[in-house]
């Protein structure tokens, strides 16, 4: 069964996972650096700046999200871990999926909380 | 070509803008055979290798694998029906360790003899060790070890004894046998002329981007052209020096 459906080595796809939550927080942190970095060059207010830093447009969600499964692929690829697994029989939709929705949920679980304080 | 072959990449044909790599090229693997591809350096072979896999799309040609035709072939697909393509270098991560690889290999192919392999290619102790932090005749050892924990079907290896010492050589081509006694089909390219013709059952020498099937090792060994062209002198002097000492002894 997990030949046929080309199912990934689980502890590898965790490792996946977790390298797409820090990617998306550091991303978002970058976003939140370049909210200021706009407040201080003036081409924001302050208020309208940590608006935008706490509540993004969604296409800047978007952005952040797609931006996170991209560079973790890249990290894969520059790792060469792209072969091995694709050896394994795993398709790499498995590992995109999984870091698209991480970062999404991610962004979701995030915005929920600071929707809520 | 005797019987029919379980991996054959047919007709392929691949150019890199104006220059043309692959003609009309064909290769094959047989169930417990080991087929050897010979040809000059850039004739195209890693490149047929890749086309055969999927890891680059040939601009004509048909990939038989198990059974089926792949127009598009894709190397997860192949591989879940038991192919393993072990590539001229970097088949391993380099943020991972050799065990947790293995473990991953282990996963997918249920192996049970896995020490067993380690210690016959001798990567036994490297096991806490990332691959960047071996030779580069270990790192070949560890990814052959790799391909073999996978014990895969068919086998399309380019290169495996490239940068691996004397004594090694002889290693890897028992694993090589070992494998294909357990009925493995497997490709292999390479330049070592002497331990190639020793571990191969059939040669394909690939030249002007298309592929001539010579037979056996012995077969090949007498075909003019082969030897005028690629074998050379080194083939030659080695049978005129075998044939002195029998006349000798």
């Amino acid at each position: 069964m997990p030949v046929s459906i080309g199912l990934p080595y689980p502890p590898y796809l965790r490792k996946v996972i977790r390298r797409s939550v820090v990617m998306w927080l550091l991303l978002r942190c970058a976003y939140v650096a370049v909210m200021m970095g706009a407040v201080m060059a003036e081409v924001f207010a302050p208020a309208e700046a940590a608006a935008a830093a706490t509540h993004p447009p969604v296409s800047a969600r978007v952005t952040l999200v797609g931006l996170t499964a991209f560079l973790v692929w890249f990290g894969r690829m520059r790792s060469r871990e792209l072969l091995l697994h694709a050896n394994l029989g795993t398709r790499p939709g498995w590992f995109w999926g999984a870091s698209l929705l991480t970062a999404a949920l991610a962004d979701t679980v995030a915005q929920a909380l600071l929707s809520a304080f | 070509m005797c019987a029919e072959p379980l991996c054959a990449a047919d007709s392929i044909g691949k150019s890199f803008g104006p220059k043309t790599i692959l003609k009309n090229a064909s290769a094959w693997a047989s169930e417990g055979k080991i087929t050897v591809v010979f040809g000059r350096n850039g004739c195209g072979k890693t490149t047929l290798l890749k086309a055969s896999v999927g890891l680059l799309r040939a601009d004509h040609g048909v990939v038989h694998y198990a059974g089926q035709a792949h127009l598009r072939p894709q190397l997860p697909e192949l591989a879940s029906r038991g192919l393993f393509y072990l590539p001229d270098r970097d088949l391993l991560s380099t943020r991972m360790t050799l065990g947790e690889q293995y473990r991953a290999v282990e996963w997918r192919s249920g192996a049970t003899d896995t020490t067993r392999i380690l210690e016959r290619l001798s990567v036994d102790g490297f096991l806490d060790r990332k691959p960047f932090e071996l030779s580069g005749g270990e790192r070949r050892r560890a990814e052959l070890a790799t391909a073999w924990i996978r014990a895969p079907r068919c086998l399309l290896a380019d290169e495996p004894f490239h940068g691996i010492d004397p004594r090694d050589t002889d290693v890897v081509a028992e694993a090589f046998r070992d494998m294909a006694q357990d009925g493995c089909a497997i490709l292999i390219t390479g330049h070592e002329i002497r331990r190639l013709m020793d571990t191969a059952d059939e040669i394909i020498w690939m030249v002007a981007g298309t592929t001539h099937g010579l037979g056996t090792p012995e077969q090949a060994s007498r075909h003019d052209q082969f030897r005028r062209e690629y074998l050379g002198s080194i083939y030659l002097d080695d049978r005129n020096e075998t044939q002195t000492r029998s006349n000798h002894a």
